[in-house]
């Protein structure tokens, strides 16, 4: 299992911060401080418990889809939001799909591959992202 | 894999599609509307006309009286029925459209049906390949007004008479909406065919069911248009546009549809053409908890809902088709 104590790490492809990722900590100081693991509901079943991981992190498009013209740069920096044994849920500029399979890279610079299982608007700036380890 | 209904063993045909002065080479069954069979749970079916029972004109009104326009047969007569239907095409020639169309429909439920029993989604994608070029075709070589098209329909909601609707009324749609290049119009009619494939990995018993479903349930339902994607996703065959139409069906112009909540400006053309037509289709057929609403119903339901569902530009195209055929 990763190591839930990984914090802010640093995130090559983007040196600035973009700033989508800055309003997130103007609408809420203690965005990247949250710890803990995240309570399950009736409503939300998990299979495993799921821990805040606030973090930046690199995404690398691995596989983008035949029919998509993605025009992003191979490479972004994403926001994590929460870790389990079994996926990552994190914030994206860009809209994903289900069954994109690409990689992320977290601040212990291990690359794991991942594949997108749900992408929902999360605000005008970006997408909340679900995915699975792969 | 849930395109059969509850109801297995029987499938639904369009009272419209029957000719007379020819012995019927299937059983013809009506479903039973009473309380006590609801209450039990699963329909039921009562035998109507038996096969080699030469059809009258009074037959045929009486069926549409009785039946609202639906009739049923067993499973396994479909390829008597398509059989039937090719040869009433022949007999007909070149005059009738309409039957040239429900002969290729029926042709691609019956495939539809046989995928059902065990096929993958190759043999899906195959079926909903071959149904958009005949359809296309068909409907390239002679007009096939809306409001006939819809009296041709079966109004019963199992996936694969949905999806089929579905297909036409989108090809209807599109052409309306100026788009007239078939290879472009063959495109949409197979993304339609294909909206609800994710619904093949939700239990038959939740599909189905009477009643509202619970939260669970509601969120496997919600889960359909992404299943579906994840299925097309790397295929190099699909564009973008009936990729869309496969994931975005659900969503809604005001950004609060389904799965990914986007708006107006990320929903694709194309999916929205499906919203329309998925939409009509699903309030005008018969479900186990209400009764089919009539078109002017369904159209004014659409229309309350324009500009925050629907495209309302779209929308207007086609209760226009409805109008003008009037
Ligand atoms: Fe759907
Ligand atoms: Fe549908």
């Amino acid at each position: 299992m990763l190591d839930q104590s990984i914090s802010r790490g640093p995130v090559t492809a983007n040196p600035a911060l973009p700033a989508w990722v800055e309003q997130l900590t103007e609408e809420d100081e203690e965005f990247f401080e949250k710890r803990g693991p995240i309570s399950t509901t009736w409503e939300e079943p998990r299979r495993f418990v799921r821990f805040y991981h606030r973090s930046l992190a690199q995404m690398d498009y691995l596989e983008n889809p035949p029919a998509l013209r993605r025009r992003a740069p191979s490479s972004l920096a994403i926001v994590t939001l929460d870790l389990s044994r079994e996926g990552i849920g994190f914030l994206h500029s860009e809209q994903l799909f289900p069954g994109e399979r690409h990689q992320i890279t977290l601040a212990d610079g291990v690359p794991r591959k991942v594949e997108i299982v749900w992408c929902r608007r999360w605000r005008d700036t970006c997408f909340a992202v679900g995915s699975r380890f792969v | 894999m849930p395109l059969a209904p509850t109801t297995a063993g029987y499938m639904p045909i369009a009272c419209s599609t029957l000719r007379t002065g020819a012995p019927l080479p299937f059983d013809l069954y009506v479903r039973m509307e009473h309380q006590q069979t609801r209450n039990r749970g699963g329909d039921h079916f009562a035998l109507y006309l038996s096969r080699d029972h030469e059809l009258s004109a009074r037959d045929i009104a009486e069926f549409d009286d009785r039946s609202a326009g639906c009739l049923y047969i067993q499973f396994d007569a479909s390829i008597e029925y398509s059989g039937y239907l090719q040869r009433c095409a022949e007999a007909e020639g070149d005059q009738n459209p309409l039957l040239r169309y429900q002969t290729v429909r029926e042709a691609a439920k019956a495939m539809m049906l046989d995928a059902a029993r065990g096929g993958g989604v190759d043999q899906v994608v195959r079926i909903s390949e071959d149904f958009s070029r005949e359809l296309v075709k068909s409907a390239a070589s002679g007009e096939l007004p809306v409001r006939d098209l819809f009296g041709l329909m079966e109004h019963d909601y199992y996936t694969f008479t949905h999806v089929c609707n579905v297909s036409t009324y989108s090809l209807v749609l599109a052409k309306s909406l100026g788009i007239s290049a078939p290879a472009e119009l063959e495109q949409i009619v197979q993304g339609a065919m294909l909206h609800d494939l994710g619904k093949r990995e939700i239990p038959a018993a939740v599909l189905n069911k009477r009643g509202r479903p619970t939260a669970n349930e509601w969120r496997l339902i919600q889960r359909h248009p992404s299943d579906g994607l994840k299925e097309l996703i790397y295929r190099p065959e699909f564009s973008w546009g009936q990729l869309m139409m496969v994931y975005q069906h659900h969503e809604k112009l005001n950004g609060r549809g389904y799965p990914a909540g986007v708006g107006s400006g990320e929903i694709h053309p194309w999916a929205r053409i499906c919203a329309i037509a998925d939409v009509f289709d699903a309030l005008t057929c018969y479900r186990p908890y209400r009764k089919p609403l009539s078109t002017a119903e369904t159209l004014s339901y659409l229309e309350r809902h324009a500009g925050t569902t629907f495209d309302p530009e779209f929308l207007l195209c086609w209760t226009s088709l409805f109008r003008e055929d009037r």
